[in-house]
């Protein structure tokens, strides 16, 4: 019994390792998220034997996956094609990275009236008896002089 | 209890003048959240929209094989048959030779076919299908999968009944039936008279 | 019987939620004890209540009620006993039910543990929990009730015949238990798997327990104790609800590679991302507490880590069971997608105000200054940076930006693997980095030749490892750059504990042994994290080598042939059709596997046909230098089409997973030494 898959067709054909290695970069058109050398369906099979052609007739890995792109839209590969989005895609957590970058430098500016409450409000952790407790406020005293 | 036992006396005043509600900037953050949960929830519904079964049928574009772009709205006052294919799936052979049989026999009452072929491997092998069964009447291939996206399209073949005034009136999932069709092309156009 | 039993209880916990809500809300906001006691008391209550409701779902599932339309869909008469019962969780109204029981457990425990320690917490802690607890069961109850059973409606009534309802319609009738049967669903087949037998369960344990941490910090900010109170009562919450989601993790991981069938373990797939970004932050807040307990500062981070986690718990729960984002793991599309949103808007808008407003008021600032930047203060901001990067990227390419694009362009688009490996690998270099400078960094000022002279050792292996991998030839910059890193981490937790030990034997004379056991004994968390630390390198490792260095093939080989690849060879023996006790017919091929000329294994990939949904399951040879993983992608007594993973490194993955839980384990462990009990006798919680 003959399972689905792609016949190897006799004469001209990638081999089915080639085939993977430009399907693996895209996404199978119905089933979001799903890749397309994963993808078992029958619209998916098709596709790849597609692949196995055109890579055959000669052309590049990238020409075959740039015509599926004209033909059905950035959803099927992995990286946004449109310019916009592309940009979007990547510029916005780079942004972001900043920001939480700069959100940590601001944390080291804070200065204003710690000094001020690490002598009142110092949190005893708990292993502290009094005693250390008024050492350590103590060498706190001392510091500030 | 471990924590802060210092007696009230020795607490100092408060390290900052103590601010009424909000800020602005707390104020903002606490609006972007909000507008996120409303992109959310546009987003969702968008999705739980399932097909259109009845009701207005959703507009497209749809460029044809011979080379120009004919809308929906150009076939307002005929009834449309929607009909979504592929040339991998066994029951759109099926159902094409019906398909033909319906175009020709109706065709002059005010009546046509829309072809939208989906998620096929390559132009040429629609092209092929199309002369394989003599079709004639109008075949795009869906670009960027709109008008799959659109009607909410999951396999092929399905056909959607489109009155005179751009309603959808039947869906069809599966191969259809010359009877089957006839009978409700016949029932929209006796309507209109 | 049951079915009424079990939506009677489960109506039951629902009221006494959203008692306990109301009643700890004004008991703990006008501090009345009375108030407080009768919320806690309600909250205690539900546990036995959801017991009972569950045991209810079980028995129904175990003795094959299939009028109960839950049993009637995750199971059939073919089950076998123990996927019966994991079929608690296999769909979604068994798995909110399961998630409520958890809810419920853990804010016993909560409350058990903390309530005489944390009196000023705890009514508001309370009615946070509940407020949780609330909303899933009355998703539950209204939205999706597990205790829905199957009616026929008499001939000639208006509607359908058949009718899933948890009330009785009007003369409605029992179905008949042979058509019942007959029609049982049954249980998706690549649910029946043991990865996907305890992979929920964990990672429920890992949100739920995340609840937690955060119900005691909205408590803090709500009574406005924000000392460390809230984080010592939560210190092992965290940590144990870390594991479990780490465990769910990868579990997760390898469930889908063994039975998925395409040779990896993470795609980068929206619904895992939804799991992974709660782990991020998690880890983030799991750090950055230290710094809080010890020093008094990044009280404000910390507060937004643990709000940062529960909303991303929240979140990711809606993304998967709503269908907001497509995925081969969602959910079926349900009604629970609004009110999910909701309710992540609603507590997210709660607990930011919440903190905005405290911190307006001026009362979360550091009890301390930072001194430079090298101090392990300022590390550990570094951290909290790093992680926080890797969410927002990881969140924007999952959702953030395809949600956007579609709203807002109308286009469709697809953020794969590629994508995200652009942003998490040097983020991740980061952060190895990051795991190995900061132990040996100090609090306070840290100078740079002091910080230069701890890390001598360390970098020393590391710059003679990195020699040794790129003379084997290793080869891939990138690669060596991620294995020196790993290592470098490792490096340093090994020295730490090697540090450790060394001064105490000189200081107490103990042997090696005894001065590693006391060292661990003494220093639980520290030493515990160094374990953790070491765990996260082989991972790691693991990770590094199964990505960059894999080998994929696929070929068509008649029966006899083998193929060759590097020095192993394959041969294609026979196919054999069998079918299991289930019904699922299983295509099975049978190939040897050879290496310079020996045979190593003999494996029977195979595909099982089970109704519509056929099932790859890999043959696959394990050794800790890699995993020569053969699927079979189609073919017949004749020919038979193969793809080929070898994946080096691959089950230090999963090794490294075990490693972790064993740091974890030892970081968390109840003290047993006289001041810790001294410490429990006090009223601490630790």
């Amino acid at each position: 019994m003959l399972l689905p898959f792609v016949i190897t067709a006799q004469g001209n054909r990638a081999s089915d390792t080639e085939v993977i290695a430009v399907a693996e970069r895209m996404y199978c058109p119905v089933c979001e998220n799903i890749p397309l050398d994963e993808c078992q369906t029958t619209a998916c099979l098709e596709w790849k034997d597609e692949i196995a052609a055109q890579l055959a007739a000669g052309r590049t890995p990238q020409d075959v996956i740039d015509s599926f792109v004209a033909r059905f839209g950035d959803h099927v590969v992995g990286v946004p094609q449109d310019p916009l989005i592309r940009a979007l895609t990547f510029v916005l957590p780079a942004l972001a990275t900043l920001l939480a970058l700069g959100a940590g430098l601001l944390t080291f500016r804070r200065f204003a009236d710690s000094k001020k409450l690490s002598l009142e409000r110092e949190t005893v952790s708990g292993e502290l008896s009094d005693a250390s407790y008024r050492e350590r406020l103590e060498s706190d005293v001392r510091s500030l002089r | 209890m471990k924590r802060d036992n210092t007696p009230d006396f020795l607490q100092p005043g408060p390290a900052q003048p103590k601010r009424k509600g909000l800020s602005l900037g707390s104020w903002s953050i606490l609006a972007a959240v909000a507008v996120a949960a409303v992109l959310l929830a546009l987003q969702l519904s968008e999705r739980n929209r399932g097909r259109p079964l009845s009701g207005p049928a959703p507009e497209f574009e749809l460029k044809l094989f011979e080379g120009r772009e004919i809308a929906l709205a150009d076939y307002r006052g005929q009834v449309v048959l929607l009909n979504f294919w592929a040339s991998w799936c066994p029951p759109c052979r099926d159902e094409a030779l019906d398909l033909q049989a319906l175009y020709n026999d109706y065709r002059g009452a005010g009546f046509t076919i829309i072809g939208v072929n989906m998620l096929e491997s390559s132009p040429q092998k629609a092209l092929d299908f199309i002369e394989e069964f003599g079709v004639t009447y109008y075949n795009g291939e869906d670009q960027e999968q709109r008008v799959t996206n659109l009607y909410r399209v999951e396999g092929p073949p399905e056909s959607f009944l489109i009155d005179q005034a751009g309603h959808v009136r039947q869906f069809y999932i599966g191969s259809i039936r010359y009877d089957t069709v006839s009978r409700a092309i016949e029932g929209l156009l006796a309507e209109q008279r | 019987m049951l079915a009424e039993t079990g939506l009677a209880a489960l109506t039951f916990a629902f009221a006494l939620a959203v008692y306990a809500v109301a009643a700890s809300a004004l008991g703990g906001h006008k501090q009345l004890e009375r108030w407080g006691r009768s919320g806690r008391n309600a909250a205690l209550l539900t546990f036995p209540a959801l017991l009972l409701a569950t045991a209810m779902l079980v028995i129904a599932l175990m003795t094959e009620q299939y009028q109960m339309s839950y049993v009637y869909s995750v199971t059939d008469p073919q089950t076998p006993a123990l996927y019966r019962f994991t079929a608690l969780w296999g769909s979604q109204r068994g798995s909110l039910l399961f998630w409520s029981l958890l809810m419920s457990l853990f804010a016993v425990a909560a409350i058990g543990l903390n309530w005489r320690g944390e009196r000023r917490l705890m009514p508001f802690a309370i009615a946070f929990m509940m407020a949780t607890l609330a909303f899933f069961l009355g998703l539950s109850l209204f939205l999706e009730n597990p205790f829905e059973r199957w009616w026929l409606l008499p001939q000639g009534a208006p509607g359908a015949q058949e009718v899933s309802s948890a009330l009785i319609p009007p003369f409605a009738v029992t179905p008949s238990e042979a058509a019942l049967r007959a029609g049982a669903q049954g249980l998706n087949p690549l649910l029946r798997h043991f990865g996907m037998v305890i992979h929920p369960p964990m990672l429920y344990l890992g949100f739920v327990g995340f609840t937690i941490p955060f119900s005691f910090a909205m408590a803090a900010l709500a009574a406005g104790e924000l000392s460390s109170g809230w984080i010592k009562a939560t210190r092992r919450w965290s940590l144990i609800a870390w594991i479990f989601l780490s465990i769910g993790l990868i579990l997760g991981g390898r469930w889908a590679y063994d039975v998925l069938g395409w040779g990896g373990y993470w795609g980068w797939d929206p619904v895992e991302n939804a799991a992974f970004l709660p782990w991020l932050v998690g880890t983030a807040f799991i750090h950055s507490v230290i710094i809080q307990e010890k020093r008094g500062m990044l009280k404000l981070w910390n507060m937004l880590l643990v709000i940062a986690t529960f909303s991303a718990v929240m979140f990711g729960t809606f993304a998967t069971r709503s269908g907001v984002i497509e995925s081969v793991h969602s959910f079926a599309r349900s009604e629970v997608g609004f009110p999910m949103l909701a309710f992540w808007a609603v507590i997210t808008l709660v607990a930011l105000g919440l903190l905005l407003w405290r911190w307006g008021r001026g009362e979360l600032s550091d009890e301390r200054q930072f001194a430079n930047l090298l101090s392990r203060e300022s590390l550990f901001v570094l951290n909290n940076v790093v992680f926080i990067a890797l969410f927002i990227a990881i969140f924007w390419g999952s959702f953030g930006l395809p949600i956007l694009s579609e709203l807002a362009f109308g286009k469709e688009v697809t953020i794969g693997a590629e994508t995200f490996e652009f942003f998490v690998v040097p983020l991740f270099i980061a952060m190895y980095v990051l795991m190995g400078v900061a132990p040996l960094s100090a609090w306070g000022a840290t100078s740079l030749p002091r910080l230069g002279a701890a890390l001598r050792p360390p970098l020393l292996l590391t710059v003679l490892s990195i020699l040794a991998l790129a003379l084997s030839g290793t080869g891939l910059l990138v690669a060596t750059v991620g294995y020196g890193v790993a290592l470098f981490a490792a490096y340093v937790a090994l020295y730490e504990i090697y540090r450790g030990t060394k001064a105490r034997r000189q200081a107490l004379n103990e042997s090696w042994p005894r001065a590693l056991l006391a060292l661990f004994r003494r220093n639980q968390r520290r030493y515990g994290g160094y374990i953790v630390h070491l765990g996260v390198t082989v991972i790691g490792i693991g990770i590094i080598g199964s990505t960059v260095f894999q080998t994929e093939v696929q070929h068509t080989l008649q029966r006899g042939d083998s193929i060759a690849l590097r020095d192993y060879n394959l041969r294609f023996d026979d196919f054999i059709r069998a079918q299991a006790v289930d019904g699922r017919m299983m295509n099975i091929t049978a190939v040897t596997l050879f290496r310079d000329g020996s045979e190593i294994a003999r494996m029977r990939p195979r595909i099982d046909d089970y109704e519509q949904m056929p099932m790859t399951i890999a043959g696959a040879h394990s050794t800790l230098e890699n995993d020569f993983y053969v699927l079979l992608i189609g073919g017949d007594s004749e020919r038979a089409t193969f793809r080929i993973y070898i994946n080096p490194l691959v089950n230090l993955v999963w090794w490294g997973g075990i490693l972790l839980i064993f740091g974890t384990v030892i970081a968390v462990y109840p003290k047993v030494t006289p001041a810790a009990g001294q410490r429990k006798r006090e009223g601490t919680n630790g």
